[in-house]
């Protein structure tokens, strides 16, 4: 049986926002692989932004909730840990299915699930960009602002960095 | 969202107008960098029509509901659209589910969209007016269209 963490703990925290913002075994294109890159890369830009000046990106709090919380940064967690009742039904519904083993998609929600909780309790990994990958945006869409620069693309999303001088 | 009574029963009675002077769905790429996929073809999207509908009836069904499909590839080379609902006024990443409601972005246009590329501080999702004129220009010109009318209900 699958539980994520409580919604006031970093790791609650985390989990959500993976499940929630990287592409999901429900897209024709998914991969596992794939999806925890992006991941990783999330924990990194969250973490990030904590650490390297969280006013720039509108968070009152050096903290995982100041910064989740900013405004217009983050869909639907702004007011965390009250959220749209539409991602609370799509998350639920995730779970739901990694935990039903009649319905053939839950080993592929389980291992979803398990790969967002492990990288939102373990270590955030080494920064892979020549700056302070600092942004994400769903690919298809433009850059977070005039001065992030393009780093690479993982799971449905464009990661952005940041001068580290800046 | 609206709910629809148990004992309403919703009679689908669609008739679906593709308003693209061709029905192959290929279209202009959302993203700007030319390369495209054709919906028609393809078996994660084909039954575009079904998902579209399905989507209109649930959250609007006593009334017509247009929206516009635009196709792309993304930079890493996974397919994805963009659904435009006109009377919605939203714009919902689809990449093939069968319900749209499975979308982890939906833009909506009166709140989620900024005057310029300065107003986005690192926003991970917010979009510039300039970004919404652009994709809403490629799928007039070159996207699906699909007209939904309204469902008829009966007690």
């Amino acid at each position: 049986m699958i539980r994520i963490p409580e919604r006031n703990t970093d790791e609650g925290r985390e989990t959500r926002v993976f499940m929630a913002e990287c592409r999901d075994p429900e897209a024709s294109d998914y991969d596992l692989s794939d999806a925890k890159t992006c991941m990783q890369w999330m924990d990194l830009v969250l973490w990030n932004r904590v650490h390297h000046h969280p006013k720039r990106f509108m968070a009152k709090h050096a903290t995982l909730l100041g910064v989740l919380t900013a405004p217009g940064q983050f869909a639907k967690f702004e007011h965390y840990p009250n959220y749209s009742a539409e991602l609370v039904h799509r998350l639920q519904k995730m779970i739901d299915i990694a935990n039903n083993p009649k319905d053939k998609r839950s080993s592929d929600y389980a291992d979803y699930i398990q790969a967002a909780m492990k990288v939102a309790g373990a270590p955030t990994i080494h920064d892979p960009s020549p700056g302070l990958l600092t942004g994400w945006v769903t690919s298809g869409t433009r850059s977070p602002g005039p001065n992030f620069t393009l780093y690479d693309t993982s799971g449905g999303n464009d990661f952005y960095y940041v001068d580290k001088d800046d | 969202m609206l709910q629809v009574g148990r004992c309403i029963l919703l009679v689908s009675i669609v008739t679906m107008a593709i308003t693209h002077p061709v029905l192959r769905a290929q279209t202009a790429a959302a993203e700007g960098d030319g390369r495209t996929f054709d919906f028609a073809s393809d078996p994660a999207f084909r039954d575009y029509k079904q998902v579209i509908t399905e989507f209109a009836h649930k959250h609007r069904p006593n009334a017509k509901n247009d929206f516009c499909i635009s196709g792309f590839y993304t930079r890493d080379n996974l397919k994805s659209a963009w659904v435009i609902w006109r009377q919605g006024r939203q714009m919902i990443l689809w990449e093939g589910q069968q319900n749209l409601d499975d979308s982890r972005r939906d833009l909506h246009l009166a709140s989620d969209v900024v005057p310029t590329e300065a107003d986005l501080h690192g926003s991970t999702y917010r979009v510039t007016k300039a970004w919404v004129k652009r994709i809403t220009a490629v799928c007039e010109q070159s996207g699906v269209r699909v007209h939904v009318p309204r469902g008829i209900t009966s007690q």
